[in-house]
């Protein structure tokens, strides 16, 4: 029983180890560098094509990464991706870190695996109503000034004319 | 002889200002059209109410303020370094209806960092921000990159020496044609053609790397104003990083090179001589400050692979010395260069571009004046006592190194590089490593938008503050802003 | 907008400047600084400090791409030595030059050149007075 639970418990860290947040990866590159890592958040903008693969950006914790696959078919389940009134895909992305990758010179991750935890959707923002009020508001006092400054106009020029 | 001003003089800068806070709002239609246009109705609100309140200032100064004196000099100074609080003051109300800033105060930063083509930023989930706000917010280092001046001189027709003050308090004191309206005809002139030059070249490569056409054109345009404006915006979190693009980068090299030089210089190739490039002073500073600096970048980076090497060093090293402040590394990643190669950034982002350019810092010019002058004196005194020696330079024409142009160049490097100081010793003062609080001041004052972390939304509110008063000072070269103090002062004299 | 080249920083060459200032590219070059500074820092076009008898200076000034010159001077010599210059070498369509002594009128007229004498445009408007 004991040794049971001893390894249930050694699992259990282990698999902590790995799905570190991303906060924690970029604030110590050397000691991931290299490591296999786990992320979880919201796939964002688009699936973008390059030379030799493609490229998903993913939001977790306020921090972006690029992860960089060639196989573009483990996409296919991804439903959403996050932009205005869009709520990506959350997904848990594994793969391994690289600090500063030889082949694409900047810092990334090599997918591994990626699961799709839960589905995006569209979020509409709706006008809070004080928005509605401030736009009548200051719309009357916009026109009204112009009016006085029209005629404000009118009348110097009635009195230039009057004048000459 | 102190200026003293009266109550005339405050109606006609007033009444001038009202007139740019119209032309504001004329450019708040656009950001508006593209909510309009892309169905984004909270949006079209923040912008509706921020543009009807907008032209009610305007009308309100207008109203109040006739044009009592003809418009000079002075009322010039005092209108530019005023306008740049207002029109900042003004552009983070969308901002702050967004509901991506965490206080007016991040808002107000931020909208100040496009103004002044700085690129600092406190905005929070970028990634889902609409078109119309990313719209806004690149647009405002258009407008200030161009100069809101720029704009005002096809308004204001009466004021004779007024426009060129206001060309001089916007810290472009070199005059490509006699007339300054021609002048600024020019300047729009050619940002136009490289408006759709980089509008093409950037789309293209993002269409093919898989981005919807109508989004591409978007980014394609936001991404030049952030480079050629040498602004540094960009509408991810991730900055540059995001496209993992390579091509990208090297676009975008292409136009941070070109804001970052002389219009003057745009001139001269354009209508005059080619060769300008090898003989010109700013030119070749630019060329050796560069290559020395990536060198020392590059010793401090030794030990990773070429590709990187470049990418990460060399894109850098550009974005720093024109002051853009794009990156293409990962968030925490430029905090933990090595002090040698983080120095060398320092410096680059110190000395900037052109002057009479989109960019800030010292400015080639001056640096290379002072280098210079101290290489001058250092020869004048191994030379025999009686000896008269005075050095040429060529900037466009042959001009003599006199000692006035020295005495300017020495002061506004002292005043910058106490600011650069200044700046980074209140960091301090909070707490932060000295090296990253001098790069943050620098970054602000230098208007160029990279950062190593501090500035974020939870920095305290009086750095917030003092980093908004450096861009401020920075944008406008502290002449305009110390005429408008003493302006003031003389007030509390009488 | 016209690029034009004023000559002679006097009285004269003051005003033309400051009118002309208003709606085209003026250069005005003065052989004396002070003449220059008289025409105020904010003037909107450029100053030029030199001798107008030195071919560097005129082509300093822009004179190849100028539209118009006016000598004004003082010295009807000097102004017409360097009309003549101007006409001949870089074809500029508008020389304009005033002279002092009226006697000169005739000599001018053949080069190509407009002169203008100011005695004379006095009597001349003197006289539209008198009807």
């Amino acid at each position: 029983m004991k040794i049971k639970i001893i390894v249930l418990i050694l699992c259990c860290t282990s698999l902590g180890a790995h799905a570190a947040d991303l906060k924690a990866i970029l604030s110590f590159p050397d000691k991931f560098n290299e490591q296999a890592v786990e992320i979880e958040g919201e796939l964002i903008g688009e699936l973008l094509k390059s030379t030799d693969g493609f490229w998903a950006n993913i939001l977790s914790d306020g921090l972006g990464i690029g992860f960089f696959t060639e196989n573009k078919t483990i996409f296919d389940k991804v439903s959403y991706w996050g932009a205005y009134q869009i709520q990506g895909d959350t997904v848990l992305a594994s793969g391994t870190f690289y600090k500063d990758c030889l082949v694409h010179g900047e810092t990334d991750i090599h997918l591994q695996r990626l699961e799709v935890i839960k589905p995006g959707n569209v979020e509409v923002v709706s006008v809070l109503p004080f928005k509605r009020k401030l736009a009548k508001i200051f719309g009357i006092i916009c026109l009204t000034l112009l009016a006085i400054y029209l005629i404000k106009l009118l009348v110097i020029r009635f009195k230039h004319g009057k004048r000459t | 002889m102190i200026i003293s001003p009266d109550r005339k003089d405050f109606s006609t800068i007033f009444n001038i200002l009202g007139r740019l806070t119209l032309g504001l709002a004329a450019f708040m239609i656009i950001p508006l059209a593209v909510a309009f246009f892309k169905r984004e109705a909270s949006p079209f609100y923040d912008f509706l109410i921020t543009f009807f309140a907008t032209v009610s200032v305007g009308l309100l100064l207008l109203i109040l303020f006739p044009l009592r004196k003809e418009a000079s000099w002075m009322h010039a100074f005092f209108t530019v370094s005023g306008g740049w609080i207002v029109f900042s003051l003004l552009g983070a109300i969308p901002l702050y209806l967004s509901s991506h800033f965490l206080s007016f105060v991040d808002a107000w930063f931020e909208s100040m960092s496009g103004f002044a083509t700085t690129g600092l930023v406190l905005v929070q989930d970028l990634d889902h921000l609409s078109f119309s706000h990313n719209m806004w917010r690149h647009l405002t280092m258009f407008i200030g990159g161009q100069g809101i001046i720029l704009a005002s001189l096809s308004v204001l027709t009466k004021a004779r020496g007024a426009a060129v003050g206001f060309y001089i308090g916007e810290a472009r004191s070199e005059k490509i044609l006699p007339n300054v309206v021609d002048t600024a005809r020019f300047i729009w002139k050619v940002s136009f053609v490289y408006l759709i030059l980089g509008t093409i070249m950037f789309s293209t490569i993002l269409y093919f790397s898989g981005m919807n056409l109508d989004k591409s054109i978007f980014h394609a345009v936001w991404l030049f104003f952030a480079s050629f404006d040498t602004g540094g915006f960009a509408p991810n979190a991730q900055n540059m990083a995001y496209y993992h693009s390579f091509p990208l980068e090297a676009a975008a090299i292409v136009f941070m090179i070109l804001g970052a030089f002389n219009f003057n210089l745009h001139f001269w190739i354009w209508m005059k001589s080619k060769k300008e490039i090898y003989k010109n002073f700013e030119m070749k500073t630019f060329f050796l400050t560069t290559f020395s600096l990536t060198a020392i970048l590059y010793f401090g980076i030794k030990g990773i692979g070429n590709v990187a090497m470049f990418k990460k060093g060399f894109f850098q090293l550009i974005s720093a010395h024109t002051g853009c402040g794009f990156t293409n590394l990962a968030w925490g990643e430029l905090d933990k260069f090595p002090p040698l190669s983080l120095l060398a950034i320092i410096f680059a982002m110190m000395i900037g571009g052109g002057v009479c350019s989109t960019t800030g810092g010292i400015k080639l010019m001056r640096v290379g004046i002072v280098f210079k002058a101290i290489f001058m004196e250092v020869k004048r005194w191994m030379m025999p006592f009686k000896s008269v020696y005075k050095d040429k330079i060529h900037h466009l024409q042959d001009m003599v190194l006199s000692d006035k142009r020295i005495k300017d160049a020495f002061l506004f490097f002292v005043l910058f590089l106490i600011t650069y100081v200044g700046g980074g010793v209140v960091g301090m003062f909070f707490g932060y490593d000295p090296m990253l609080s001098l790069f943050e001041s620098v970054s602000a004052t230098a208007n160029v938008g990279l950062t190593v972390g501090i500035t974020a939304p939870t920095m305290p509110l009086l750095l917030k503050l003092v980093y908004i008063l450096q861009m401020w000072l920075g944008r406008l070269e502290f002449l305009s802003i110390f005429v408008a103090i003493g302006f003031i002062m003389s007030l509390f004299k009488k | 907008m016209k690029y034009i080249v004023i000559v002679g920083c006097g009285k004269s060459g003051r005003e033309l400047a400051f009118e002309l200032s208003k709606t085209d590219n003026v250069v005005v070059v003065d052989r004396s600084l002070k003449a220059l500074e008289s025409l105020g820092d904010d003037f909107n076009g450029k100053k030029l400090w030199g001798d107008a008898l030195d071919i560097n200076t005129l082509e300093s000034a822009g004179i190849k791409e100028a539209d118009a010159v006016f000598l004004l001077t003082g010295n009807d010599n000097i102004n017409l030595v360097v009309g003549k210059v101007v006409k001949r070498k870089y074809e500029t369509k508008g020389v304009i030059l005033q002279v002092n002594d009226i006697t000169k009128k005739r000599i001018f007229k053949e080069e190509g050149l407009t002169i203008v004498n100011r005695t004379y445009l006095i009597v001349e408007v003197l006289r539209k007075c008198l009807a």
